[in-house]
């Protein structure tokens, strides 16, 4: 079952797009990285998601029910750390967490309690007095706070130094494994997505340009070198679509694709090539020639 | 609607309490500076009769305490402190949570819009109402230390018109506060908007643009009787513009 399911979402902004049939699908119980460049479209739709915006076209579903419709009943399911994570300074950190849970119609109670045990913030303190990094903990503290089904994070490591990061993304695992959760995690910092993320889509222009699990990608994406007999090509290769393609030399190319080896083996002898190297590509790389493409 | 109710008592309490006991004080000043005036001004007895006269005409007439408390309290003091208060109060309800950052914090809880809008609305509206209610029980009180009790059904119409105004000026920088995403500039919309129409409304074939008629007319000291036409008026608008509000609220996107 699906957490959360986008069947051609659309968003403008008057003129500007910013979604253009966006389709996702986010396993339950999953940790799912949304990626792409700054303006691809992540906001935008995580706001769509909390029933923040209407979409302009298509079909969106999160934990079974519509947000544009059922919004309030749906965001008592969900815990949310924008990515603008901005609370009200004159209050304490245990302040927030109180109205947060009045909001959410629980109390501060035991779960609150274990958590200090996590986070160890100084709930005592107003949030005016907070460092960037405790703040962005103590949105993940309130986010988790009320036993949410789904938790929604966006960026939620910006700016945040290497430590505080670690203890972030590590507190957000154990977390995430000991309750059974849905994350959906928007970030354009690789490193943290492969390393906490079970599934990832990158996001270009608005658009999802592929979904796969990151060991998936990992594996299958491969820049492979072929000589092509006397009058083929790159383009003759059927069945596998190929990312990119740079001429070495009269009938030498280097190919990259995300296809099964056997697969791609067998489409470039069907073209008449012969596959002469194969080199995997840092998950960076293979972000970059995605959204770059 | 408790909680959020809470957090905007919580967040605008200084601003609540500080209105409360300016208005206050300048109530009770304003009472007790009557000993001083009763009976003409110092000194008036050195200036020429023939403008004696004069002075005497321009002059508000303060031989009675509802009338001076009329002229100085309710036509002037309350109406100009307590629509600058309604403004301050009211202009940062929704542009103080975007300017702020907090909107999307609150906006993403599991509570409406509506709940959200009427949660501040209560609240600031609430605190401004008691301010004008204390100040005015002020304002009373340094009348009688000065031994002058003017008459109950006076005050309490005069309060209600005053009320029914500051509401109206309070529901327009509601509106303001939701149409401008900057607090300072919903505020400055809502006070230049009074201050366009209250100078408007000084040329009688605009008159009825005036939004300082809503607080009533001097005929008040004479009858102190509702003037059911500022009342209706006040509420109307005040709910017409309480509901734009509310509807552009719902459209927004955070």
């Amino acid at each position: 079952m699906n957490a959360i399911e986008m069947i051609g979402v659309s968003k403008s902004y008057g003129q500007v797009r910013a979604l253009q049939d966006m389709c996702l699908s986010v396993p339950a119980g999953s940790i799912f990285g949304l990626m792409g460049p700054n303006g691809a479209g992540k906001t935008t739709s995580i706001k769509l998601m909390l029933g923040l915006m209407e979409p302009t076209a298509g079909s969106l579903t999160v934990l079974g029910s519509i947000p544009s419709g059922d919004g309030m009943v749906l965001r008592r399911r969900i815990g949310f750390v924008p990515e603008d994570f901005s609370l009200y300074p004159n209050m304490t950190g245990l302040e927030i967490l109180e109205f947060n849970a009045r909001l959410y119609g629980c109390s501060v109670d035991e779960n609150v309690r274990r958590l200090q045990t996590v986070f160890e913030l100084p709930l005592a303190r107003k949030i005016a007095t907070y460092s960037k990094g405790m703040r962005k903990l103590l949105g993940l503290y309130i986010a988790l706070s009320t036993e949410p089904e789904l938790l929604i994070l966006d960026e939620p490591t910006e700016g945040l130094d290497p430590m505080v990061r670690s203890h972030f993304l590590g507190v957000l695992a154990d977390e995430t494994a000991r309750r059974n959760l849905t994350v959906f995690f928007s970030s354009h910092i690789l490193s943290e997505v492969e390393k906490i993320c079970d599934t990832v889509a990158f996001m270009r222009f608005g658009r999802t340009v592929l979904q796969d699990s990151v060991e998936s990608i990992k594996e299958r994406y491969r820049v492979y070198t072929v000589r092509f007999g006397a009058g083929h090509s790159p383009r003759d290769v059927k069945n596998i679509v190929i990312q990119r393609e740079r001429a070495l030399g009269q009938d030498a190319w280097d190919i990259e694709a995300l296809a099964d080896q056997e697969q791609a083996r067998t489409a470039f002898a069907d073209a008449g090539g012969t596959v002469l190297n194969v080199q995997s590509l840092p998950f960076d790389e293979i972000f970059l020639r995605f959204v770059e493409a | 609607m408790k909680a959020l109710m809470w957090k905007e008592l919580r967040e605008n309490r200084m601003k609540m309490i500080i209105g409360c006991v300016l208005l206050s004080v300048i109530g009770v000043a304003v009472s007790i500076a009557y000993r001083f005036l009763e009976g003409g001004i110092p000194g008036m007895g050195q200036i020429l009769p023939e403008y004696v006269d004069l002075i005497k005409k321009l002059l508000p007439d303060f031989s009675n305490v509802n009338a001076y408390l009329y002229s100085q309290w309710f036509s002037k003091n309350l109406q100009q402190v307590g629509a600058i208060l309604a403004v301050v109060l009211l202009s940062g309800a929704v542009a103080g949570e975007r300017e702020l950052h907090t909107a999307i914090f609150l906006f993403s809880r599991p509570v409406s819009r509506g709940m959200v809008l009427a949660s501040k609305v209560i609240v600031l509206a609430g605190a401004l109402v008691l301010a004008v209610l204390v100040s005015t029980a002020g304002a009373v009180l340094g009348a009688v230390v000065v031994g002058k009790v003017p008459q109950p059904g006076f005050v309490l119409i005069a309060t209600l018109h005053s009320v029914i105004a500051l509401l109206t000026f309070a529901s327009l920088a509601t509106l303001l506060s939701v149409l401008v995403p900057d607090r300072m500039k919903a505020m400055l919309f809502s006070g230049a908007i009074i201050i366009v129409l209250s100078v408007a409304g000084q040329f009688k074939p605009l008159r009825w643009l005036n939004p300082l008629e809503l607080f009533g007319s001097p005929i008040l000291i004479q009858r102190p009787v509702p003037q059911l036409v500022p009342i209706v008026v006040g509420v109307v608008l005040s709910a017409c513009m309480l509901w734009i509000s509310y509807r552009m609220l719902q459209r927004q996107e955070f």
